[in-house]
C-alpha cells in the first residue's frame, strides 16, 4: 500500500522539451496562463578571464515542477477554509466548492504549485492525475516524458531507487515542506549558486 | 502589484483603525482623572463609532480580494494553523467590542469601569490584529517579508496614521480642541522613525533590506521609483508637521480656520499616500504565478 505517492525528477536527462507541461495542461483542460507543471529554465554565469584566456561559466538546466504533495504542506496549513486536503496516498487535492479565492496559498507555496484558475476563481493544483493513478497508470506528465526525466511511485520506494536529494537551487530548503520529491542532479548545479543562475523564463511559467 | 489594491487598502486602514483607537481613545477613557473626572461620552462615543466605521471599512474593501465572497462565512474554520484564519479572529473580535462599547456608550449605560474595560480588551485585540496580519506575510517562501521590517512597518503605520488621524479628528469633533504641539511632536518623531526604517529596512530596495534569492516564486513588480516616491512624501509630510509646529499658539486642526487647517490636514495626506505607495511596493516584492 502506497503511504506518500511521490514524483521523481532527473534534471541530468530532461532537455526542456515541456511535454511533461503540455501533456498535464492537455489532460486536465487547463486553460491559457494555467500550468499545474512547468518547466523552469535555470541559467547562470558567462565568461571569466583566466590568464589570458577567456572561458565559458555558463551553467544551464531545466527543471520541471509541479506540485510535491509535501509531507509537510504549507499551501494546507496555510489555508482559512480548510480547501486544501491530504489523501490517505499523500496525494494533495484542492476543494473547489470550500475555496474562497483568497488566494493565500499561491504565497505560502515555495514551489508555486497553487494556480488561480479563473474559469473557476479558485486555485487549482496538480492533483498527481488521481484518476489514472488509481487505476494503475501513470500520471499524464510521467507518461509523456520522452526522456524517461520523470517517474513516480511510493516515497520510500523512490528513495531506495533513486536516492535521497530533494534539492536542486533555486529549489527552497526541504525542510520547509517536506516535499515528496526526488532529484537526481544535473552536473551545473553544483555551480549553480556561486554563477548566480537564476530561473530565466518567467514569462512561461 | 496593483491588482493587490484590496489588501493594501484593508491593512492600511484596519491599521489607522486600530492606531487611531488607542491615539484617541486612551486619553479619553484613562488619562483624564478617575471616574468623578472622566470626559463626557460623546467625545468617547465619537471616538469608538470613528474605529469602528474604519473596521468596518476596512473589513469590506478585504472582501474585494476573494473570489467568492459568500464562502467567506467558513473563514475561521482553520484556527489551528491558518495565520489569515487567526488574523480574521482577531479583526472580528475588535470590532464585536467596539460595537458593544459603542452601544453602551450611546444608550449611555455601563459603569465607568466596564467601559474601561472594553475599551482595554478593544486595544488589546487591536494590537494583536496589527500583530497577526504581519504575521500572514511572515512566510518562508517570501524572504522579503519574512523579516523584522514586516511587523515593525506595519506598527509604525498604525502608530503613524492613527495619530495624525486622531490629531486631524480632534479638529472636526464638536467640542474638541486642536492637537496639542506635543502631540504633533510625537507625531513628527513617529514620521521620522517610519522613513528612517524604510530607508533602512524595505525589502528589496531599503539600505539593508532583505533581498530575494534566487526561488521558484515569480518576482513582483515593485521597482525603486515606488520606494524613493513613499520616502519622499514621509519627507514632505514632516515638513507640513513642522510647518504646524512652528506657528505662533495652539496648533492648527482641520475644524479651525481653513489656513490654520492646512499644515496638519496636509501631512495627514501626504503622510497616507506615502503609506499607501509603501504598502503597494511591499505587496509588490512577490508576483501571482500565471494570470
Amino acid at each position: 500500500m502506497v503511504r506518500q505517492y511521490a514524483f521523481f525528477f532527473d534534471a541530468a536527462a530532461c532537455s526542456g522539451c515541456k511535454a511533461c507541461q503540455v501533456a498535464c495542461k492537455d489532460r486536465n483542460d487547463l486553460g491559457p496562463g494555467v500550468l499545474w507543471r512547468r518547466v523552469y529554465e535555470v541559467a547562470g554565469g558567462g565568461w571569466e578571464k583566466k590568464g589570458q584566456v577567456w572561458v565559458p561559466t555558463v551553467v544551464a538546466y531545466n527543471v520541471s515542477m509541479a506540485c510535491n504533495h509535501c509531507e509537510n504542506p504549507v499551501c494546507g496549513a496555510s489555508c482559512p477554509v480548510k480547501a486544501i486536503w491530504k489523501r490517505g496516498d499523500g496525494i494533495i487535492l484542492v476543494d473547489t466548492d470550500l475555496c474562497i479565492g483568497c488566494r493565500y496559498c499561491e504565497w505560502a507555496c515555495p514551489y508555486s504549485a497553487l494556480r488561480f484558475n479563473a474559469a473557476a476563481n479558485t486555485v487549482s493544483k496538480c492533483d498527481f492525475c488521481c484518476d489514472a493513478v488509481d487505476a494503475g497508470e501513470p500520471p499524464a506528465c510521467v507518461a509523456a516524458c520522452p526522456q524517461r526525466a520523470l517517474d513516480f511511485g511510493d516515497l520510500d520506494d523512490l528513495r531506495k531507487k533513486y536516492g535521497d536529494l530533494r534539492r536542486i537551487h533555486p529549489l527552497p530548503d526541504p525542510a520547509q515542506t517536506d516535499p515528496a520529491l526526488i532529484i537526481r542532479a544535473h552536473r551545473d548545479a553544483a555551480q549553480a549558486v556561486e554563477r548566480g543562475a537564476e530561473v530565466a523564463n518567467w514569462e512561461e511559467v | 502589484m496593483l491588482k493587490e489594491w484590496p489588501l493594501v487598502a484593508f491593512t492600511i486602514a484596519g491599521q489607522t483603525a486600530v492606531g487611531f483607537l488607542l491615539a484617541a481613545g486612551l486619553p479619553l477613557f484613562f488619562l483624564r482623572g478617575g471616574a468623578a473626572g472622566a470626559p463626557a461620552r460623546g467625545p468617547r462615543l465619537a471616538v469608538v463609532v470613528a474605529a469602528l466605521g474604519l473596521m468596518a471599512a476596512a473589513a469590506f474593501v478585504s472582501f474585494f480580494h476573494l473570489q467568492h465572497p459568500f464562502r467567506a462565512v467558513r473563514a475561521l474554520a482553520n484556527l489551528r494553523t491558518s495565520r489569515l484564519s487567526r488574523e480574521i479572529l482577531f479583526e472580528l473580535g475588535l470590532m464585536a467590542l467596539l460595537a458593544g462599547l459603542a452601544f453602551l456608550l450611546w444608550a449611555r449605560t455601563g459603569e465607568e469601569g466596564l467601559l474601561r474595560a472594553l475599551f482595554a480588551a478593544a486595544g488589546v485585540s487591536g494590537v494583536l490584529f496589527v500583530w497577526s496580519m504581519s504575521n500572514v506575510y511572515m512566510l518562508r517562501s517570501v524572504p522579503a517579508w519574512d523579516h523584522g521590517h514586516t511587523p515593525v512597518s506595519f506598527f509604525l503605520t498604525a502608530a503613524l496614521l492613527g495619530s495624525l488621524t486622531a490629531a486631524v479628528f480632534s479638529g472636526f469633533r464638536s467640542g474638541g480642541g486642536p492637537p496639542s504641539k506635543a502631540f504633533l511632536a510625537a507625531v513628527l518623531v513617529l514620521v521620522a522613525a517610519a522613513f528612517l526604517w524604510a530607508l533602512l529596512t524595505a525589502p528589496a530596495h531599503g539600505t539593508f533590506g532583505a533581498r530575494p534569492p534566487a526561488s521558484l516564486v515569480p518576482p513582483g513588480g515593485a521597482s525603486s521609483a515606488l520606494h524613493a516616491a513613499r520616502l519622499i512624501m514621509l519627507v514632505l509630510g514632516s515638513l507640513a508637521l513642522a510647518a504646524a509646529l512652528w506657528r505662533e499658539g495652539p496648533a492648527p486642526a482641520l475644524g479651525a480656520k481653513a489656513g490654520l487647517a492646512a499644515p496638519v490636514g496636509l501631512a495627514w495626506v501626504l503622510v497616507l499616500v506615502g503609506e499607501v505607495l509603501g504598502r503597494f511596493h511591499f505587496y509588490g516584492q512577490v508576483g501571482r504565478p500565471g494570470p
